[in-house]
């Protein structure tokens, strides 16, 4: 605002406004700090926002492959880096650049446990469909009943009824432990935004149903080694499960395992903390997992010697670091026998088609200009304030729009979850329309058409 | 007592890590082969600064594999009751999750297992205990003190009262053919370009040289040397120096010169790329 076109505005409002508005005049940046919300409502009446993008304009986004995984790694060697990729454990990685700064880096590891009898045999199944209904009622986390403390998962709208038909089918799929980090490293203990931002992740995965429980089962092959007669050297051999099955012989177990899946995703330089970082984060996790590369896994057999057994032996010291570092102590650890061989590996199979975008929108009530910039009276004092869609909220100021629309798209048209944050208790808030809704849901799509292609 | 931790989702308790077996002999073979014909040159490093906007100065270092971040908070006023006259420093170190630390501490202690204390002027060298298990813990401290010691000595704390200044290094991926001392090394020159990104009133800028002897065969009787010098180039000022030798025999002597004249190369590298900064943004 030009200094002649505020003086000219003096004379025609009041004098409280002109005290507010024109007396002082502040730089755009000092505005911005000192009152976030006034900033915000003078860019959006110019019809620009804060960091100068259209209402409806996304960020630009670079999602790429990590590349610090060991088969990268491997892929990539080119020196004597045998040691350095074998004690690497990441087994999938990668990075999301998101506008000018926010940039995103998911790391995937993974553990292996044992398969409870629980999981397999479900008592719950056993019982009748009435005490597992009341049980449900009881115990608000419906959604994710393997985890007690759910603390700020994603709300939805649970049906009763269909929660218990829910609870079977997500047993069947498995989600990622997730830890998120924004601006790694601090010396504070996760803060509160860090910890929804993981249990939602969590729960995301799991109710998009994109990792069948049976794709993370782990196939014990049995290790044998073999002098080749004719070139004299010592060579390995795997033999399957179904190899074993074959000939009539027992399984190398009688055990069953499989892999639990550990997500670390470092936010680096982000303006804010809140939820526009959960569309940014589920891109990351989802581009992660489709890099995701389990490795085979036998036991040993126990007359073969050589290297094997050097890696085996620093291997359980290095399990109870690991966990120690875990914040896991004193944890007594059995014997470890289950071994990953060193190259071969099998992707990660998911649900390709449950693969999905999340976009999350604000929506802000725009009232009228009070400041007519054509010069002119103020014709439009009555005017409604009118709602407007914000696309990839970005900074402070946007960060404070209470009213939110989230949408998960999923790869196959199908909707993963909306939520709809309706805000205040405040009078003068407009309440969401179907319309703006729709238009939410439309965005999304387009938003989720267009990078789905990239993961 | 409460071991596990509530606050962050990490999956059930019961889990085994991912155990990998060595590589086999055969792959080993065929991979030296190959290397063998290559001379084993030191790598280029990559260094980009202003990676994390929300700081005040960040470096991003990749050499050869290993990739350190370092970014600088401050001077931020420091509330605390007590008036301070000078900035109050805080070191923070991390590794990156799932990065295994194993090979990087037993390889700092595996060639000489006795370290010794050594009091340089002005200098700190922390030494590590006998024992080739340092925990993830340990490390992260051991470079947090170093790291102290090292900037105390360099930035000017005098002039920034009543602040603190936060300096976050994190280490998010390792070549674990790195030793501990070169990824000192490596750690402490990201902190040296992120100082110069801050605009924080140092003495000088600071560089770090980084020397170690060729492995021959006939010399592995006697150890290695290994050692890093860092020095505030411009006043021949030592900050610090890391060795973990038994003796100070001539091969040291020989190595520090090694280590002083490394450092001052690469500061005539850092010093050319920051005037070519300069030099881009004016036009």
């Amino acid at each position: 605002m030009s200094k002649s076109q505020s003086d000219h505005h003096q004379q025609q409002l009041d004098p409280q406004t002109q005290f507010k508005s024109n007396n002082i005049i502040f730089p755009p940046e000092t505005l911005a700090r000192i009152a976030p919300h006034e900033s915000l409502q003078q860019h959006l009446q110019l019809g620009l926002r804060p960091s100068l993008r259209k209402f409806n304009e996304f960020q630009t986004l670079d999602l790429k492959n990590g590349g610090i995984s060991r088969y990268d790694q491997l892929l990539n060697d080119d020196s004597t880096n045998n040691s350095n990729s074998n004690s690497n454990t990441v087994l999938g990685s990668s990075i999301i650049k998101s506008g000018s700064s926010t940039v995103i880096m998911c790391v995937i590891s993974a553990g292996i446990v044992e398969d409870s009898i629980d999981l397999v045999n479900d008592y719950r199944l056993k019982l009748d469909k009435d005490i597992i209904d009341s049980e449900l009622a009881e115990s608000n986390n419906g959604l994710n009943p393997d985890d007690d403390d759910a603390m700020e998962g994603i709300e939805s709208n649970n049906n009763d009824t269909t929660n218990a038909d829910k609870n079977e089918t997500f047993r069947n799929f498995a989600s990622v432990y997730t830890t998120t980090a924004i601006n790694p490293p601090h010396f504070k203990p996760p803060t509160q935004n860090e910890i929804k931002l993981s249990q939602q992740l969590y729960t995301l995965i799991q109710t998009s149903k994109l990792i069948p429980q049976d794709s993370l089962k782990i196939p014990i092959n049995l290790k044998s080694t073999t002098l080749n007669p004719q070139t004299g050297e010592e060579e390995t051999v795997y033999i399957t499960p179904q190899e074993l099955a074959e000939v009539g012989l027992p399984q190398a177990t009688n055990k069953s395992y499989h892999f639990v899946l550990y997500a670390n995703l470092s936010i680096y330089s982000s303006l804010g903390d809140g939820d526009e970082l959960l569309d940014l984060c589920f891109g990351a996790l989802c581009k992660a997992l489709k890099d995701v590369k389990l490795p085979l896994v036998y036991i040993e057999d126990k007359l073969s010697n050589g290297s094997s057994t050097n890696g085996k032996d620093s291997g359980t010291s290095s399990s109870h670091k690991m966990l120690a570092s875990r914040g896991f102590k004193n944890v007594e650890l059995f014997n470890v026998e289950l071994i990953c061989d060193s190259e071969k590996f099998t992707k990660l199979k998911l649900n390709d088609s449950k693969i999905g975008w999340f976009s999350s929108f604000g929506i802000y009530d725009l009232k009228p200009s009070s400041i007519d910039t054509t010069g002119k009276n103020n014709s439009k004092e009555n005017e409604k304030a009118k709602q407007i869609i914000l696309c990839d909220l970005e900074g402070d100021a946007e960060q404070d729009i209470f009213k939110r629309v989230s949408v998960l798209n999923h790869k196959d048209g199908s909707l993963g979850y909306v939520g709809i944050k309706s805000g205040s208790k405040d009078e003068n808030h407009l309440k969401i329309t179907k319309d703006v809704i729709q238009k939410c849901l439309k965005l999304a799509k387009f938003r989720s058409d267009d990078l789905l292609k990239e993961i | 007592m409460n071991v596990i931790d509530r606050r962050r989702n990490l999956g059930p308790a019961d889990a085994q890590p991912l155990v990998f077996a060595a590589p086999t002999k055969q792959q080993t073979q065929s991979k030296n082969n190959k290397t063998s014909k290559e001379e084993p040159t030191s790598k280029k490093v990559f260094i980009e600064t202003g990676t994390i906007k929300t700081s005040n100065g960040s470096a991003y270092l990749e050499h050869d594999k290993t990739i350190i971040m370092c970014s600088i908070y401050g001077p931020r006023p420091n509330f605390t009751r007590s008036f301070n006259d000078q900035a109050t420093m805080k070191i923070g170190v991390s590794f990156a999750n799932f990065i295994p630390v194993e090979n990087l501490s037993i390889k700092s202690t595996n060639s000489i297992n006795n370290v010794n204390n050594n009091g340089e002027a002005g200098a700190t060298t922390s030494a590590e205990s006998q024992s080739l298990e340092v925990s993830r813990n340990e490390l992260e401290q051991l470079i947090q003190q170093f790291c102290f010691t090292n900037y105390q000595n360099l930035i000017l704390l005098q002039n920034y009262p009543k602040s603190s200044l936060e300096i976050m290094i994190q280490v998010v991926s390792l070549n674990s053919q790195h030793s501990f001392i070169q990824l000192l090394s490596d750690i402490l020159n990201c902190v040296n370009v992120a100082l110069v990104d801050s605009g924080l009133q140092c003495k000088s800028m600071a560089s770090c040289g980084y020397f170690k002897s060729s492995q021959s065969k006939e010399q592995s009787s006697k150890g290695d040397v290994e050692l890093l010098v860092n020095m505030a180039s411009d006043q021949n000022e030592i900050l610090g120096v890391y060795c973990d030798l038994n003796d100070y025999d001539e091969q040291f002597k020989k190595g520090f010169e090694q280590c002083v004249e490394n450092a001052k190369e690469f500061k005539t590298e850092l010093a050319a790329y920051f005037l070519g900064c300069i030099a881009g943004s004016n036009q």
